[in-house]
């Protein structure tokens, strides 16, 4: 398949960057591929791929045991460079789960592009075929949640101290 | 997580980078983004981890009909398939009629069953090596699966992982096999702890919902499910 062999390795290392894993990201590529060949839709680009992928990724962080798994053996060196600019703060791995958990699946969706992919938010709202406007008030949206679960986390650290 | 680097305005986006390593950007877009790059160390960097990044695939295997469609394959084997298959039908008539004098319905296997319910094997792949049909593990390891049918069929299937009382399902949903000889489950699993495990395939249709696996497996489609047991090596 011309896509696999053309797109396959910068997907991997896509899933990689939000996973934290080889093994991980090389099975939820390999295995888009091969539902893509089970239903013979051979003939897709890369922003297809890449919003593929992408929930592929999500799902498997939603996956109670599958992100046990991936807490425990995850490479923080797979992540990348990461670039301050449009994203105002980089979200690790163990940030990331939780706010899966909280978010809907369409502003997680727009949490990766945004803080994984560095997109900017006409690059989401073009992949994602929506306006600039609702992919800003997502994001306020997941910078607010991110903001409360970031002083839960400081808050119960502080308790603990204290006892 | 590598330390951060500043970016001298709006970094060139992963999604762009790759779009531009694979030779789809607009002259145009190219040359803003070369621009760029010639300023900013961030960009640069991570411009030149995608000229760097290579990683290995694993293979695809290609089902040997997708290049061709069904009518094409009916077009050009109708001829020599008419024969034989209108002499299965009726050895098969009357084959249901000699052994259900009573009149009694077959039980329904959702077409899967022709030939014999199919057989499961595990790969376990444990610190780089790899067997077959394993009868323990270690935690950490790393499992695939292979089905093989007697004759060929489609069907949409699950995974269905019990440890502890808990049923996890390592894949995603919705997914559709073409079950041959020893066909390949897409992709693989970890198995932690140090409990018994049971490794179901579920298959047929309707695929019975994943709400009905979490008290055990549920026994009214049991013709279905094709399982396997593992426990924990002793260390």
């Amino acid at each position: 398949m011309e896509a696999y062999s053309r797109y396959g390795e910068r997907l991997v290392r896509k899933a990689e960057r939000l996973l934290q894993s080889q093994d991980d990201a090389q099975d939820i590529v390999h295995g888009l591929f091969v539902d893509l060949l089970a239903k013979k839709k051979t003939s897709v680009d890369l922003a297809y791929l890449y919003r593929a992928v992408t929930n592929r990724c999500l799902n498997h962080l939603r996956d109670r045991k599958g992100r046990l798994g991936l807490i425990e053996r995850h490479d923080e060196s797979l992540r990348g460079i990461a670039r301050i600019g449009c994203a105002d703060s980089i979200i690790g791995l163990d940030l990331l789960t939780k706010l899966v958990d909280k978010l809907d699946k369409k502003s997680a969706e727009v949490l990766t592009y945004h803080y994984f992919d560095d997109m900017t938010q006409d690059e989401i709202a073009e992949l994602m075929s929506t306006s600039r406007r609702s992919i800003a008030r997502r994001i306020t949206r997941i910078q607010e949640c991110a903001q409360q679960l970031t002083t839960e986390t400081l808050t119960t650290k502080t308790k603990e101290a204290a006892q | 997580m590598t330390q951060p680097l500043d970016c001298i305005s709006t970094p060139i986006s992963w999604f762009k980078l790759d779009r531009r390593i694979t030779g789809e950007l607009a002259p145009a877009e190219d040359t803003r983004i070369e621009e760029h790059l010639q300023q900013c160390h961030a960009c640069r960097a991570s411009w030149e981890d995608v000229q760097a990044t290579t990683r290995s695939l694993r293979p695809l295997v290609m089902p040997s009909d997708v290049s061709e469609s069904f009518s094409q394959r009916l077009k050009r084997w109708w001829p020599a398939a008419f024969v034989p298959a209108l002499a299965a039908l009726v050895v098969f008539v009357w084959m249901g009629r000699h052994e259900q004098p009573d009149g009694a319905t077959r039980p329904s296997m959702g077409g899967l069953t022709k030939g014999g319910k199919p057989v499961l094997s595990l790969l376990r792949e444990h610190q780089g090596s790899v067997a077959t049909d394993p009868s323990v593990y270690a935690s950490g390891d790393r499992f695939r699966m292979l089905i093989s049918c007697e004759s060929p069929i489609t069907s949409p299937w699950d995974v269905v992982v019990y440890q502890d009382g808990a049923a996890f399902f390592p894949f995603g949903a919705g997914n559709t096999m073409e079950c041959g000889n020893a066909t390949a489950i897409p992709g693989a699993f970890r198995i932690t702890g140090s409990s018994p495990v049971t490794i179901c395939l579920v298959f047929g249709t309707p695929l019975p919902k994943r709400s009905s696996f979490s008290s055990g497996l549920p026994s009214n489609i049991e013709a279905n499910i094709v399982c396997q047991q593992i426990v924990a090596a002793k260390p």
